[in-house]
């Protein structure tokens, strides 16, 4: 009964953010189209084709754009040509870990903390369901949400990477486990602040105040007080969206089990929080 | 006495941003006037004019960073309470069954976010003012307040929009959101556009031979204070509220 009732209110908003993400990968994959066609016409119309000189524009090429060179000949010029390359990369790592931040965080306060600010935590603590499972069924329906929405920016460009004869994916998959896991750790985040503050405008509040203090605090102490300690710790737990390390570690194992471990902590403090807490 | 009820309910979180402005300012202020001697970072009063100016210079840039996220920050926050927050605490009936039409609540809690918000500013600017005098006991303040004046006319802007959307959907939440989701929105459309295709013309305005493609832009780009631009924003500032106006007399409560 609760599933049904935490799904409906956070539908529209999933809906939402689908449409949002999908239409920002198709903005993308004809971006991808685009540049595809220019660099396709560039080489042939040069007067030293890369088929005569394939070696040496090979290197310039990869001198120039290194992003785009890792592996997968294409387009048939014999430049090395990465298929998970840069407007995917920015897309899914630019705009990805944006959409992921509004969905984990309007998601996360539809949690059953809201229930105190509409004075209805009475009527749902008194069905007949142990406490946990109202924690445990907005996890499941928030981290689906979350999944499908992340996965808007990164499927629907298949389409596209097939139209340039792409052999493959890519490394645009191999970025998506991470974004989840960052993703569910800030839902975890939303959610515990919710259900400790009871109102979904003040979770949201805290929510945004601790992303922003985490981001920018590292980075003024580094800036302007030349401490760096704060802002290695921080660029580790970032590194896999370290824009320029990532052609070489397109998966970070570490940064996604800090996150992960992270997401536990505030599910394990939502559990606790609403097993213990008097209402 | 609607205004003292709008003061009274957002005062704890007044009270928590100021808090907020005051060690952020000094966060951002303080290490101006820091030297490296002998390897360790200490405070070094400036010898001089030109040191003193030097270190002014450089308190204003990270004063003009910081000023810009609280103000933006505090003006989406607090512009998603005022009548969105009654419409939550379910007040409307209450509220909407006193003797006063319904655009004195609009404009009433309209101009309490407004005040909050011009207090937060002022104390945030008294704050890195006093800082940056007393570590260079010289004042060179014009850049550092016309800066403020900026983030303030940008901040009350943002707390315009999040204030007549949270009137009008009748929720704080959806007011918040949409003003983040319309940010990003538009920022996404900007650099797709920019980016993969060389369109720079959205949401960019050509002034003379200045070319802003935000708001604050005009702020950064060098000593020239562009108040045409300022008056755009003030004219959208005072547009937005009468839209709520429009809005909520017409709602169905």
């Amino acid at each position: 009964m609760y599933l049904w009732k935490a799904w409906h209110d956070c539908r529209a908003r999933v809906g939402l953010y689908i449409v949002a993400t999908v239409t920002i990968a198709v903005l993308c994959g004809l971006g991808v189209i685009a540049q595809a066609n220019s660099y396709h016409a560039f080489f042939m119309l040069h007067p030293y084709r890369p088929q005569a000189h394939a070696g040496f524009y090979n290197f310039s090429f990869e001198m120039d754009i290194p992003f785009w060179t890792l592996h997968g000949t294409i387009l048939g010029w014999g430049a090395t040509w990465n298929f998970a390359n840069f407007p995917m990369f920015w897309e899914v790592f630019g705009f990805g870990s944006m959409a992921m931040l509004l969905a984990a965080l309007s998601l996360g306060v539809s949690g059953v903390g809201k229930e105190y600010g509409a004075g209805t935590m009475n009527s749902v603590l008194t069905r007949p369901a142990p406490r946990w499972n109202f924690i445990l069924t907005d996890w499941i329906v928030g981290l689906t949400g979350l999944v499908i929405i992340l996965s808007g920016l990164a499927f629907p460009l298949l389409p596209f990477l097939y139209a340039i004869h792409a052999k493959g994916p890519g490394n645009i998959l191999a970025g998506l486990p991470t974004l989840w896991v960052l993703g569910a750790a800030i839902y975890g985040l939303s959610h515990f602040t919710t259900l400790v503050t009871g109102s979904a405008s003040k979770g949201l509040t805290l929510s945004a105040a601790t992303l922003l203090t985490y981001s920018f605090l590292p980075a003024a102490l580094h800036e302007w007080w030349h401490m760096d300690a704060l802002l290695k710790a921080t660029q580790w737990t970032m590194g896999a969206f370290d824009w320029d390390a990532w052609p070489l570690s397109p998966f970070n194992w570490g940064a996604t089990i800090f996150w992960l471990v992270v997401a536990v902590g505030f599910l394990a403090a939502s559990l606790a929080w609403i097993t213990f807490h008097e209402v | 006495m609607f205004f003292w009820n709008c003061w009274l309910r957002n005062r704890s979180r007044l009270v928590a941003y100021l808090v907020l402005g005051c060690a952020l300012m000094l966060l951002a202020t303080l290490p101006v006037t820091m030297k490296s001697v002998r390897g360790h970072w200490v405070w070094v009063h400036p010898a001089n004019t030109a040191d003193a100016f030097n270190a002014w210079s450089m308190g204003v840039e990270h004063v003009a960073v910081v000023m810009i996220f609280l103000l933006l920050f505090f003006a989406a926050d607090l512009g998603s309470l005022g009548v969105g927050e009654s419409a939550a605490q379910k007040e409307h009936d209450f509220l909407l069954t006193r003797p006063r039409p319904r655009r004195h609540f609009v404009w009433t809690a309209y101009f309490a976010g407004i005040a909050q918000l011009f207090l937060e500013a002022l104390i945030s600017l008294g704050v890195s003012l006093t800082t940056l005098f007393l570590l260079t006991s010289s004042l060179f303040a014009r850049q550092l307040w016309l800066l403020t004046l900026g983030a303030f006319a940008l901040s009350a802007l943002a707390f315009s929009v999040a204030f007549a959307l949270s009137t009008a959907t009748g929720s704080n939440r959806n007011g918040f959101e949409l003003v983040f989701s319309l940010l990003i929105i538009y920022y996404a459309v900007r650099d797709v556009l920019w980016e993969l295709w060389g369109w720079g013309f959205v949401g960019g305005i050509r002034f003379g031979s200045v070319y802003a493609s935000g708001a604050y832009d005009w702020l950064l780009s060098g000593d020239h204070v562009r108040y045409l631009v300022l008056l755009l924003m003030v004219a959208a500032t005072a547009l937005l509220p009468l839209l709520a106006q429009l809005a909520f007399e017409r709602k169905d409560l």
